[in-house]
């Protein structure tokens, strides 16, 4: 069956009545369950998969995938409004899309957040269409010393991510790294820095982490200070990005597109990475990268796009190949199973009403939640209005609820507090969050695969540039850190010959 | 010269300290054969290496008189260590006596420190803890810690 009798096959599934409702049903449960931060989209569909049991297959996986979308969709909203993110994805919205929050323009973030998911998602639905399959044997051919040089690839847009000093940005993502390595060492399972706990074993929970470091941690900054509270005023009529703000955005939201779209293929942190790359890309190609950090709409647009398209491209190895490339769709694999349906190279055949079903259920998903998404922008808005004397206690519960609900631990919750208190202290001493993160997330990986390259190699750095993709990926590492450092000389060399003339 | 920097190198070099000599005991292994202490043992010697430039940076910068930065004074620094006091003492209340009464205290404490007046946040305390329990617990069936009250 070719791609365009596929998809209308599958859209004759996805339009039978029970199974658009179960469509609209998902959208709309995974929406709200997404905007709770710390449930995320695994928490989302976790929760949510047992009201699938009695459902028939086809639309099971529907609601499902509904709900992975919506709450996709989701965790963007209390990023941009409180500065608690929805998941690790989400974590880089905070740096502009909260900053254009306090500046009375949270409709403009939450609006291009969803224009921008719609046009990404839909363009990563096409990709998984039309080239899902040559994608997918694209990803096979990336071993271990591929990833570690795209991962060390991703670190070095630390170098664009930094808003203040390098030198300390270099710092935190170097201390995201040591963190992340808490736990039991992956390939010799030989505990490190546990001290004997027992909830150590896993490491620490990315999520709590980043509730504490963004969300409580600005609960701390707000209290002390002095100055009265005021309630920010928010003009109705400037609800939606303006034509300007379009215009500033669309390039921001090409390129997150295209990076989320190949970066959601490969295993592991591909939504995460794309959206610290899409923000990196953007702040280097600016020509206001200072406004950066400070309420850019590009800072919004570019990781919100990258987002969606790798959440939708994700899909590919999932479905073409049976191998889930995140925790997210692993969760997914397993709905699949519960309801007898074995993902990979022969769900097509075996099963085409599911496999063109869900691909053109999330081409109508994606326009069901943007027409939902919009409408509720001025509601969301409204929690802005909320005295800030009420809304910082809340968001207090609030993350300590996400956080609890990850486990149902106590144990996040005190991670959560302890970073919280981190997370002040970094505001303090003039530290950004945003390098710790990203260096925690890809701490692991970097990790894994640096050492299965070694013994790969027996020890030779060499296979790093034997392998054309590690490569070229270790040139565009170089290239990424050489040019700043050019301008940078160019910049002094200048100020110092005016200085002399 | 910013004292922040110079605390901050402080700290980070004695993390690292930490970090690099419990790696020793992990074992690093050697390039064939990278053992667990081995990324640790870098990764903090990096951090060693960035510590020692920011302290330079820092040290080159010290007459700049501009770069002086009082944290503490102007802010309620105080109300921020209140707050995380509550929130540690919530912790260890939590799984004793349950969500319920535990939470309702905590945003009681919350609501005082934000400058409520005390029966406005009683009544608010009360409202979102209720709600909040009525959500987590009933609609997305999220076992809520119950204290030795059983609730």
């Amino acid at each position: 069956m070719d791609a365009l009798n596929g998809l209308f096959y599958g859209l004759s599934v996805a339009f039978e009545l029970h199974n658009l409702l179960l469509l609209l049903a998902g959208c709309l449960l995974g929406t709200l369950v997404g905007v709770l931060p710390g449930l995320g989209p695994v928490g989302a569909i976790s929760i949510l998969l047992p009201l699938t049991f009695q459902l028939p297959p086809a639309g099971a996986i529907i609601m499902l995938a509904g709900i992975y979308n919506g709450a996709m969709y989701g965790g963007s909203t209390t990023s941009i409004l409180i500065n608690v993110p929805g998941e690790a994805a989400s974590a880089v919205t905070c740096l502009d899309g909260y900053a254009m929050a306090r500046h009375g323009q949270a409709g403009q973030a939450l609006g291009i957040a969803v224009f921008g998911s719609f046009i990404a998602g839909t363009v990563g639905l096409i990709g998984l269409q039309l080239i899902g399959g040559p994608l997918s044997v694209l990803a096979l051919k990336f071993g271990p010393p591929e990833y570690f040089a795209i991962i060390l690839m991703g670190f070095t847009f630390i170098v664009y991510l930094a808003q203040g000093s390098m030198i300390k940005a270099v710092l935190m993502a170097l201390a995201g790294i040591i963190l992340s390595l808490i736990g039991l060492d992956p390939i010799t399972s030989e505990q490190r820095f546990t001290f004997g706990n027992i909830h150590l074993f896993e490491g620490i929970n990315v999520v709590p982490l980043a509730i504490g470091l963004f969300g409580l941690a600005e609960v701390f900054v707000n209290l002390e200070k002095t100055a009265p509270a005021r309630v920010l005023q928010v003009r109705i009529r400037n609800m939606f990005p303006s034509k300007s703000q379009w215009l500033q955005a669309k390039w921001a939201i090409a390129r997150g597109t295209v990076i989320g779209f190949f970066m959601g293929i490969l295993p592991g942190g591909g939504p995460v990475l794309s959206t610290f790359m899409a923000y990196g890309v953007e702040k280097r190609v600016s020509k206001h990268p200072e406004k950066f950090g400070h309420g850019a709409i590009e800072g919004v647009a570019a990781p919100e796009s990258a987002n969606n398209a790798a959440a939708s491209t994700s899909f590919i190895p999932l479905m073409t190949l049976g191998i889930p490339p995140n925790v997210v769709l692993a969760v997914l694999f397993g709905a699949f199973m519960i309801h007898g349906v074995t993902p990979g190279p022969l769900l097509m055949t075996q099963h085409p009403e599911i496999f063109w079903g869900v691909i053109a259920s999330m081409y109508m998903g994606n326009v069901i939640l943007l027409v939902l998404n919009l409408p509720l922008i001025p509601l969301w808005v409204q929690v802005l209005r909320i005295p800030d004397k009420i809304l910082y206690p809340l968001i207090v519960l609030f993350c300590l609820l996400g956080a609890y609900s990850i486990n149902n631990s106590v144990f996040d919750i005190t991670v959560m507090i302890l970073f919280g208190v981190l997370g002040y202290l970094l505001n303090k001493f003039d530290f950004e969050a945003a390098p710790l993160i990203l260096g925690f997330v890809l701490g692991p990986m970097f990790e894994v695969n640096l050492r299965r390259s070694l013994l790969m190699s027996q020890g030779s750095f060499a296979i790093f540039v034997e392998r054309p993709i590690a490569l070229v990926a270790l040139i565009v590492c170089v290239i990424l850190i050489i040019i700043p450092l050019i301008q940078t000389i160019r910049k002094r060399n200048f100020c110092w010959f005016s200085h002399v003339d | 010269m910013d004292n922040r920097n110079l605390i901050s190198c402080i700290v980070f070099l004695g993390l690292s300290a930490f970090v690099a000599v419990s790696s020793i005991g992990l074992g690093i292994g050697h390039l064939t054969n990278p053992r667990a202490g081995f990324m640790p043992f870098w990764t903090s010697l990096l951090v060693i290496v960035f510590s020692l430039i920011l302290f330079g940076q820092t040290f080159a910068n010290r007459s700049d008189q501009t770069r002086r930065v009082d944290i503490w004074s102007h802010v309620q620094w105080q109300k921020s260590l209140l707050a995380a006091c509550a929130l540690c003492v919530y912790v260890f209340i939590l799984p004793v006596i349950g969500y319920l009464p535990s939470t309702s205290l905590l945003m009681l404490a919350l609501f005082k420190l934000s400058s409520m007046k005390i029966l406005p946040a009683a009544l608010a305390s009360l409202l979102a803890v209720i709600l909040s329990y009525g959500l987590f617990s009933y609609i997305l069936n999220t076992p809520l810690p119950r204290g030795t009250l059983g609730f």
